[in-house]
């Protein structure tokens, strides 16, 4: 008879094997299809391996972070991706295989590698746009204003490409009836030679002396992983320092490389960016057109206001005379009135003072004393005696009276 | 006033004749211009207005004709 086994004889026979085979840690690749965090801290996760089409499983295993590694490991991977771990993230991890009689196989996680998560890709583009912005030149072709017209087109790209026919061919054939100047500057969009090439083309475009509008970078599909050719720190510098406004439409729709952050505009597709400056200029040619429709009503304004200024001038120059006239002819009647008054006074002070004099000679007439008893006595010489030492006994006197003379002889003087 | 004349004809512009049109109706309302002055000053000031009406309506004249269509 067959050998028969307890179930537990297997399952540590297998654990036994397992634990041979994987005596220390080993990195697995993965895909997170589950995870969850319990409350007691541990991090349970369900990690799988799809076919080549993405649609399949090929395996599958339980995972463990146990909440003393799970707090660290965590922090890790968020700073360093700016990511939770959660589902659908491609991860790297470190974990030992164990397997447990009762509760089967599972991986016992120790520690996750972000740079894997980041993809290579990504973190070279980080590389590089960091190095960048320590230059400070990382937004100098974001800083860059868009001209009003984008007609003259400088495009890189592989003449090959089926982006390049797709971009001429939406911005040629556009409904607006809009003219460009298109040329093409080649360049390898894919391969180890991509960034010196399009570094170059775009060098070119600068030193062929012509006036370019802007710059378009585009590239026709392409697997996504050929993305990383663009994530070189000289292309992109380059970008930075063009003169022009970049366009790139290299992207796809979840991948981004360094030239969708260091250029002026990023666009997913060639189409998208033939659509954004058939955009730009169909919102030039409105603006115009508004200008347009605004002129006549803006002239009409101008020419009404200076209308006005005119007549408000013309009826001030038909009132403004005439009360400069009433203001000179009532200044006239005032001075006139000032003219009389001051006669009149001059008339009355000269008439008092005459008044005055004539009471002052009155009272100095000598009739007036003679009225009053007394008299006036002269000699025969007919001088006025004024001392009776002044006379001889026998000279003849005239004393003049108020009314009349008399004639005396002096008879006595003592 | 020929000389007044000759150089209105030649160096006159619509800024200048408005500025002194403006010029005269302040000293105007101001009373700051002199009776000598102020008949001189209105037939001034009526050959100003004529200047301006004129070359505002002809610049009207032409911006219409260059807005319309071809």
């Amino acid at each position: 008879m067959d050998r028969t086994f307890t179930l537990y004889d297997i399952n540590s026979g297998i654990r036994q094997y397992l634990e041979d085979v994987f005596a220390t840690p080993v990195w697995v690749q993965a895909e997170i299809a589950e995870c969850s965090v319990a409350t007691n801290g541990h991090c349970y996760m369900e990690l799988v391996q799809k076919d080549l089409d993405g649609h399949s499983f090929v395996a599958r295993a339980r995972a463990t972070i146990w909440a003393n590694r799970y707090r660290n490991v965590a922090a890790t991977f968020a700073k360093a991706t700016g990511e939770r771990l959660r589902a659908g993230l491609q991860v790297r991890l470190k974990a030992r295989v164990t397997f447990h009689e009762v509760y089967g196989y599972s991986l016992n996680v120790t520690d996750i590698d972000p740079a894997y998560t980041l993809g290579d890709m990504a973190q070279r583009r980080r590389q590089i746009l960091g190095r960048l912005e320590r230059e400070g030149v990382l937004a100098d072709n974001k800083g860059l204003p868009l001209p009003t017209l984008l007609k003259r087109i400088a495009v890189v790209s592989s003449g090959t490409a089926a982006g390049y026919g797709d971009f001429c061919d939406q911005l040629l054939h556009n409904g607006y009836g809009l003219a460009f100047t298109v040329e093409l500057f080649q360049a390898y969009m894919q391969g180890e030679q991509t960034g010196p090439s399009v570094a170059r083309a775009l060098a070119d475009i600068i030193e062929c002396g012509r006036d370019w509008d802007c710059v378009v970078i585009i590239r026709g599909g392409g697997a996504t992983s050929d993305l990383s050719d663009f994530d070189d720190y000289t292309l992109a510098y380059t970008i930075t320092q063009m003169p022009l406004p970049v366009i790139v439409g290299i992207g796809h729709e979840r991948d981004q490389t360094a030239l969708d952050f260091v250029a002026h505009t990023s666009v997913k597709t060639p189409t998208a960016a033939a659509a954004f400056i058939l955009q730009h200029q169909v919102e030039q040619l409105a603006r115009v057109e508004a200008v347009a429709d605004l002129l006549p009503r803006a002239v009409a304004a101008i020419c009404q206001q200076h209308r006005h200024r005119l007549d408000v001038l013309a009826s001030q120059m038909a009132m403004l005379p005439q009360r400069r006239l009433n203001a000179g002819l009532n200044a006239l009647d005032r001075t006139e009135q000032r003219l009389h008054t001051a006669l009149r006074q001059l008339l009355m002070q000269h008439d008092f003072r005459l008044r005055m004099l004539a009471q002052r000679l009155a009272a100095l007439d000598p009739q007036r004393q003679l009225e009053r008893g007394y008299s006036l006595t002269y000699t025969a010489d007919g001088r006025l005696l004024r001392t009776a030492g002044c006379v001889r006994l026998g000279d003849v006197l005239t004393t003049r009276l108020a009314t009349g003379t008399l004639r005396s002889t002096v008879t006595e003087n003592g | 006033m020929q000389e007044a004349n000759e150089t209105m004809k030649t160096e006159q512009t619509y800024d200048k004749a408005i500025l002194r049109l403006e010029q005269i109706a302040k000293s105007m309302e101001d009373g700051d211009v002199t009776i000598d002055r102020l008949t001189a000053d209105l037939k001034e000031a009526q050959q100003l207005l004529a200047f301006c009406r004129d070359k505002l309506t002809k610049a009207e004249a032409e911006v219409q004709k260059l807005l319309q269509p071809e």
